[in-house]
C-alpha cells in the first residue's frame, strides 16, 4: 500500500528573513563595536575608570579652602595650577550637591572670590595627574596606541568654550593634545564626553611619578591661546580660542563631578566604587592620622631627656616616601611616659618610608631617659598629614 | 615649574648622625621632606636651590643635595635645548620650504656593456615636499564696540601664523643662546 504524505510548501527565503536575531539595543552595539576593547567596555568588564575620586566624595584635607594658586587643597587627587607665579583668589570646595546629576552626591567647586585679568604667561587650571605605571595599557608611542574617552558632569555660571589638555610626560620630550568642550546653559549640570585620539608619537615614563595628566583650563593669558591640535610636542597650559575666563568676575564658578577616563571611543556609565575602596585608593597619595578624639595614639617609642623618639605604621603603603606636616596646633602633639604628659614644643621631625614613619620631637617637660612612651594627638582639631601626591 | 615658596630648609640628622629628612617651610607650612627623588616636595626643594641658591637653605647646602640640584638643572637645560633645536629646524612659514629630491635606486638593475657589470637603475625621489609660504598679511573685519550697527571696517595685519612662528623661533633661539656649553656638548 502506498501512503502519500503531503506537507505545506516552505519558502526558505521568507523563513530566513523571519529569523529573529537574539539581540537588543545592547546586542546591536556589541555587533557594531570595532574592537574587542570596545566590546569589553560595553559589557563593563574589569576596571574602566582611570580617575580616582572622580565622584569627588573623598576630601581628607578638608571640604573648603581659600586658595591663591598651585596645590592640593580639598578634594583628594585634584589640584589647581597657577603658572608663572600668578596668584588668584578662589575658594576650592567639596560640595554636597542638592541638584546633583543622577547618582552623584558630591562635586568639586572652584569659586572666584576676587576678579582679575589673566595676562601673558598666566594660566589657571584644574589638574588630575596619573602615575605613568597606571597608563601603560594606553600603549602610547606605538601604532597600537588606544583611543581614550573622558566623560564628566559640569556646571558653571559662564556658558562657553572650555579647553581640555591631556598631557603625556616623557623624558625625551612631552606631548600634549588640545581640545575643548562647550557649556551650553549657565547654572545647569551638563554631561560631556570627549574622545581623545591615540598618541602614536610619544611614549610615557612608566614609573611611579607623573606620566599623564589632564588640565581643565579655566582661564588663560592671551599668549597661550592656540588652535586645537592632535598629539604634538608642545608646552602645557594651552587653551583654545574663546576660552572662558573664570577669573574675570567675582562669583564665577566651575563645578565638576562624575569624571571618568577610560580606554575606547565610547563613554560608558560612571564606574561607581564603594567609599572604602575609593578612600583606600586615595590613601596611596595622601593619608591623615588623627583628627578624631583626644587621645589618638600615633607612635610607640622612648624618651630621651625632653624628647620623644618613636615609630608608627601608615594605614597603607604610599606611592613614595611621603612628606609629613602638621594640620592644626603643634602642641596638640605630645607624648606620655607613665604619668607624665609632655606637649611638643616644635613641629616634629619625621623620617618616612612608603609605609612607616619615625618621629622625633622635643618638649619643655623632662622625663626619665630611655623610658617607654607613646606619642599621641590630643585634639580632634589636629592631625598628621602624610603627602605622597604626584 | 609649579609655583611654591620655600623660605627655609635644613637637613635633619638622627642621634646616630645619619641624615633623615629635610625640614622645610613650603608655602608657609613646616614639613619633613624625605630624601626621595620621587617625592614632589623633594623636587621642589631642588627647584628652590636651583632658583634661589643658598637663600632657601638654613646654612650651607649639603654637598649631595647641591649635586642633585645641579643634575636636575642640567637635565632640564638639556631637554629645553633639544626642544629648542628641534623647533629651529622647522621651516620658516613666511618663506615656505623648497622641494628636495634625491637619486635613489629603484631596486631594478641593468647590465652595463661598457663596464660589463650590473648597475642599479636610479630615479628621482622627493625626500622633502615643498610648502608654499603663507600670505604675509591677512585682512580682517573690525566691528565697532560702541556702535554694533555700524559698518565694519577692513584691517590688514601680519598673518598670525607668521607672528606665532617668529615669536616661537625667537624664544627657541634665546633658549639655545642661553644654554651652557657643557649642556650643548652633551646634546
Amino acid at each position: 500500500m502506498t501512503v502519500k504524505v503531503s506537507k505545506p510548501a516552505v519558502n526558505l527565503r521568507e523563513e530566513l528573513a523571519d529569523l529573529k536575531k537574539p539581540t537588543g539595543i545592547a546586542g546591536e552595539a556589541m555587533l557594531r563595536a570595532e574592537t574587542p576593547q570596545e566590546q569589553f567596555n560595553l559589557i563593563g568588564a574589569g576596571r574602566r575608570n582611570l580617575i580616582i575620586n572622580g565622584d569627588m566624595r573623598i576630601a581628607q584635607r578638608g571640604t573648603s579652602a581659600n586658595i591663591t594658586g598651585y596645590g592640593y587643597h580639598t578634594v583628594d587627587r585634584w589640584h589647581t595650577i597657577a603658572n608663572s607665579g600668578m596668584n588668584y583668589n578662589v575658594t576650592m570646595s567639596q560640595e554636597l550637591i542638592a541638584d546633583a546629576p543622577f547618582g552623584f552626591s558630591h562635586s568639586l567647586k572652584l569659586l572666584t572670590t576676587s576678579a582679575q585679568t589673566t595676562v601673558s604667561g598666566e594660566n589657571y587650571s584644574l589638574r588630575y595627574s596619573i602615575e605613568g605605571s597606571d597608563v601603560r595599557h594606553l600603549k602610547y608611542g606605538t601604532s597600537n596606541a588606544e583611543y581614550i574617552t573622558l566623560s564628566f558632569w559640569v556646571k558653571s555660571n559662564k556658558a562657553g568654550t572650555y579647553s581640555l589638555q591631556p598631557y603625556a610626560l616623557n623624558t625625551a620630550g612631552n606631548a600634549s593634545y588640545l581640545t575643548s568642550y562647550t557649556i551650553t546653559n549657565p547654572d545647569t549640570w551638563e554631561y560631556k564626553s570627549v574622545v581623545i585620539e591615540p598618541n602614536t608619537k610619544r611614549s610615557i615614563n612608566y614609573t611611579d611619578t607623573t606620566g599623564f595628566f589632564i588640565d581643565f583650563n579655566l582661564d588663560s593669558g592671551p599668549d597661550d591661546i592656540v588652535s586645537p591640535y592632535n598629539w604634538a610636542v608642545a608646552g602645557a597650559a594651552r587653551a583654545v580660542e574663546g576660552q572662558v575666563r573664570l577669573l574675570d568676575t567675582v562669583n564665577n564658578y566651575f563645578e565638576i563631578t562624575g569624571v571618568q577616563l577610560e580606554v575606547g571611543k565610547v563613554a560608558t556609565p560612571f564606574e561607581h566604587r564603594s567609599y572604602g575602596e575609593e578612600l583606600a585608593l586615595c590613601q596611596r597619595y595622601f593619608q591623615v592620622l588623627g583628627g578624631s578624639g583626644t587621645n589618638y595614639t600615633l607612635a610607640a617609642g622612648f624618651t630621651s631627656g625632653t624628647s620623644f623618639f618613636g615609630y608608627g605604621k601608615l594605614i597603607k603603603t604610599m606611592r613614595v616616601s611621603p612628606t609629613f606636616s602638621v594640620s592644626g596646633t603643634v602642641s596638640d602633639f605630645g607624648y606620655t611616659h607613665v604619668a607624665v604628659a609632655a606637649a611638643a614644643s616644635a613641629t616634629p621631625y619625621v623620617t618616612t618610608t612608603p609605609d612607616t614613619y619615625f618621629m622625633q620631637f622635643g618638649s619643655s617637660t623632662s622625663t626619665t631617659n630611655n623610658a617607654g612612651a607613646y606619642a599621641r594627638i590630643t585634639s580632634p582639631g589636629t592631625s598628621a598629614h602624610f603627602d605622597a601626591e604626584l | 615649574m609649579d609655583n611654591v615658596n620655600i623660605t627655609t630648609a635644613q637637613y635633619i640628622t638622627d642621634t646616630g648622625g645619619d641624615t633623615n629628612c629635610i625640614q622645610a617651610t613650603i608655602d608657609g607650612t613646616e614639613m619633613s621632606v624625605p630624601l626621595d627623588p620621587a617625592n614632589r616636595h623633594y623636587q621642589e626643594v631642588l627647584d628652590a636651590i636651583i632658583e634661589q641658591g643658598s637663600d632657601c637653605f638654613d646654612g650651607d647646602i649639603p654637598e649631595e643635595l647641591q649635586a642633585a640640584a645641579d643634575e636636575k638643572q642640567f637635565n632640564q637645560q638639556l631637554a629645553d635645548y633639544r626642544v629648542a633645536v628641534a623647533r629651529l629646524a622647522q621651516y620658516v612659514v613666511a618663506e615656505g620650504r623648497n622641494q628636495v629630491t634625491e637619486m635613489q635606486p629603484t631596486g631594478e638593475q641593468v647590465f652595463n656593456e661598457e663596464t660589463m657589470e650590473m648597475e642599479d637603475v636610479m630615479h628621482d625621489v622627493i625626500t622633502v615636499t615643498a610648502i608654499e609660504p603663507v600670505e604675509p598679511t591677512v585682512t580682517r573685519m573690525v566691528y565697532s564696540e560702541d556702535d554694533p550697527m555700524a559698518e565694519p571696517t577692513e584691517e590688514t595685519i601680519e598673518n598670525p601664523l607668521i607672528t606665532t612662528d617668529v615669536a616661537e623661533r625667537a624664544a627657541a633661539q634665546a633658549t639655545v643662546d642661553a644654554t651652557p656649553a657643557a649642556v650643548v656638548e652633551a646634546a
